[in-house]
């Protein structure tokens, strides 16, 4: 899938310090500056693109963009939402006057009707009123189609599979507003990429992906699972939060966290939100190589040497609890429960395993020594408390 | 019980790691006659907005949202206005995420500090709540009701109502109606310029202002900013800068004291340069200005 397999410097970036391939299967990009990119295939839409795109959604000058679009990036993904339809707009503006074909956009649609909180569409949801928002969406981005086209967040089976959302994304794609459609997803990730591949109509993935999720094997078989089905898989949310510290005092080092989810090789771009150039000259940094430095690789497994939120499930604590509590199970409820404010996670995690909101009572004293330094105990003692808590106030 | 309550402070405390700190007050929705009221349980936080509104959440988190609370107002004949009052630390970034979505083409009605009505929704500032309200229904009623609720929800949450003081300071000649923003995070694409105040003016251009912690940290950002661009200046040598951006084109500017004031899109323009210098004066008048206690 990746083009490149051999890399030199030939010309400084826009910044001075990308990296640019070129060999036989080296395919240098067509891009307005001469730096060429890793390029990676969007499954079976064919389209080549560079691993690094552009989320606008938080960019308020179009100087940044200009400057993303200037690099060499050529995806740059909005929303039907993001500030009220101002951000098509802006990109709208942006764009009338460039070749069409020197740019990819992706937009998506929330539909009207659909209960956000459950992600199910309600009697008020009409194929009608859905084309018309998508309409709006061409409008504000002044086009006659755009390159892939969005159901904006699909949580289950059922939402996705919907009779008039499927029916509404195939119209698009035969009015030619529409030259490819997906999805974007990022609660029941799995299932939601499951029922792309039954339904047979969407064709892109837009999945929140990041090395915090390196433990969710059901996550990452589906990804497997839909790039065997010709799935195209865009990333977001590479940066988890952006930090590793519940005081966001220890940042997660981008490129790492970037590096980190091209290891997949079926994940084809990332979407990250620049808005100011020094992020956007960062993140062109991945195109010097994808091999993380151990310096990188420390960043994301133990918060740049400091205790964080995820643990990088190395298994060594396990057998090391006197009472034999799955420790490095509840550090992930620790996780949902604190880094995520997932309460309703974090309690189901502690009942999967059965531990109760004192499961340290009677220990004479902590023995367990963890590899990325959580005072193990403390957050057990923490997490553990959800127990008490009724049930109904954490649903 | 004791544990109970020991649980219920600690998960508190727990929910201020996720608000940033801000002081949070009950927030209640009103009963509206006529209007059967329900108060969804789910409170959206900085850890979970996402689950809500996706990628939007991220713009609301860089205005420091502290939390969002839903409810429904359901009429006999089955309509319902949605209502969602997203709360942030201030006033001030409140407004910065309420002019970060408005459009100056809407139709703008009298509530709270400044709202707009368009078809099926209502949305408006008060204080530091931005207040959306809409309904999946249509027509004359539901545009009534939505503005009946919104001003019940407006009176209820008895906030200061206004716009930022700084706004006022902008010359008023050849000002773009409802252009005027508040950018709380790296300015133009810079982290040192962190947040300005700007307004949009005929002609193209716009007019910004940054308002420091002090002169020192003015002066600090200019060197910054200088240093970025290659210019061998020293910022203290004079009040009036031009910035060699290479992403932003020239930025003229003038320094007074805690303020900078500057164009964007118009350094060539000399009715952009009078209304600068116009700006700084009133700016060197200000010092009943609030310091930046939102960023």
């Amino acid at each position: 899938m990746t083009k490149f397999n051999r890399r030199n410097f030939l010309k400084s970036s826009l910044f001075g310090a990308s990296g640019m391939l070129v060999s036989g299967s080296v395919k240098a990009s067509t891009a307005r500056s001469e730096t060429a990119m890793i390029i990676r295939t969007l499954g079976k839409t064919g389209i080549e693109l560079p691993i690094l795109s552009m989320g606008v959604m938080r960019a308020d000058t179009p100087n940044i963009v200009k400057a993303a679009y200037d690099s060499g990036i050529k995806l740059f993904d909005t929303a039907h939402g993001y500030q009220r339809g101002k951000n098509e707009e802006m990109l709208g503006e942006f764009f009338k006057d460039r070749p069409r074909d020197s740019f990819i956009i992706g937009t998506k649609v929330i539909p009207a009707g659909i209960d956000r909180r459950t992600g199910k569409l309600g009697p008020d949801f009409t194929k009608e009123g859905f084309l018309e928002m998508a309409n709006t969406s061409l409008t504000r981005l002044q086009m006659d189609y755009v390159d892939i086209f969005y159901h904006h967040l699909a949580q289950s089976r059922e939402t996705l599979l919907n009779d008039g959302m499927l029916a509404a994304l195939t119209q698009l794609k035969q009015e030619g507003k529409a030259k490819h459609v997906g999805v974007s997803t990022h609660k029941n990730q799995a299932e939601v990429i499951r029922a792309a591949i039954e339904g047979g109509v969407h064709e892109v993935i837009l999945v929140a992906i990041n090395f915090t999720m390196k433990d969710d094997k059901d996550l990452m078989d589906a990804i497997e699972e839909g790039a065997a089905a010709g799935l195209g898989f865009i990333a977001m949310k590479t940066m988890a939060g952006g930090f590793h510290d519940e005081e966001k005092k220890i940042p997660v080092n981008g490129v790492a966290a970037l590096k980190w989810v091209f290891q997949n090789p079926h994940i084809a771009t990332a979407i990250p939100g620049f808005t100011k150039f020094e992020e956007l000259h960062t993140d062109l940094e991945i195109l010097n190589g994808l091999e993380m430095t151990e310096e990188e690789r420390g960043n994301l497994l133990a918060g740049g040497g400091r205790s964080g939120f995820f643990c990088s499930g190395c298994t060594g604590c396990q057998h090391q609890c006197r009472k034999g509590l799955p420790v490095s199970d509840l550090m992930r409820a620790y996780m949902y429960t604190y880094a995520y404010g997932n309460l309703e996670k974090g309690r189901e995690i502690l009942d999967e395993y059965g531990v109760d909101a004192d499961p340290c009572r009677g220990c004479p004293g902590c023995t367990v020594t963890c590899s990325s330094g959580f005072a193990v105990a403390e957050r057990i003692a923490k997490v553990s408390r959800l127990k008490d808590v009724p049930e109904d106030f954490i649903t | 019980m004791k544990r109970y309550l020991i649980t219920m402070i600690g998960l508190a405390a727990l929910a201020s790691i996720t608000s940033h700190g801000a002081e949070k007050d009950a927030v209640t929705f009103p009963e509206v006659k006529n209007w059967k009221l329900t108060v969804l349980p789910d409170v959206y936080t900085p850890g979970n907005l996402w689950d809500l509104i996706n990628g939007a959440a991220e713009s609301y988190l860089s205005y420091d949202f502290v939390d969002l609370h839903l409810g429904d107002y359901m009429n006999a004949s089955g309509t319902v206005i949605h209502a969602e009052l997203y709360r942030h630390s201030s006033p001030v970034n409140a407004y910065g995420i309420y002019t970060s979505e408005r459009s100056p083409e809407y139709m703008f009605i009298e509530i709270g500090a400044q709202g707009y009505l368009e078809e099926g929704v209502l949305n408006f500032l008060s204080g530091q709540f931005y207040v959306k309200l809409y309904s999946t229904d249509s027509g004359d009623e539901v545009q009534e009701a939505l503005q009946i609720i919104g001003q019940q929800i407006s009176g209820h949450l008895d906030q200061e109502d206004g716009l930022p003081e700084m706004i006022s300071v902008f010359p008023p000649a050849g000002q773009k109606p409802y252009s005027d923003q508040y950018i709380r995070e790296n300015f133009i694409g810079f982290e040192f310029l962190h947040s300005a105040y700007t307004v949009d003016y005929e002609g193209g251009f716009k007019l910004f202002v940054i308002q420091g912690k002090d002169e020192a940290e003015i002066q600090e950002m200019a060197r910054q900013y200088l240093a970025f661009t290659k210019q061998d200046i020293d910022p203290a040598s004079s009040s009036q800068l031009t910035f060699k951006d290479p992403y932003n084109g020239d930025i003229p500017a003038v320094i007074s004291g805690k303020y900078m004031a500057g164009i964007i899109d118009g350094s060539d323009k000399d009715d952009a340069r009078i209304l600068m210098e116009e700006l700084a004066v009133s700016l060197a008048k200000s010092s009943f200005l609030p310091g930046v206690q939102d960023r």
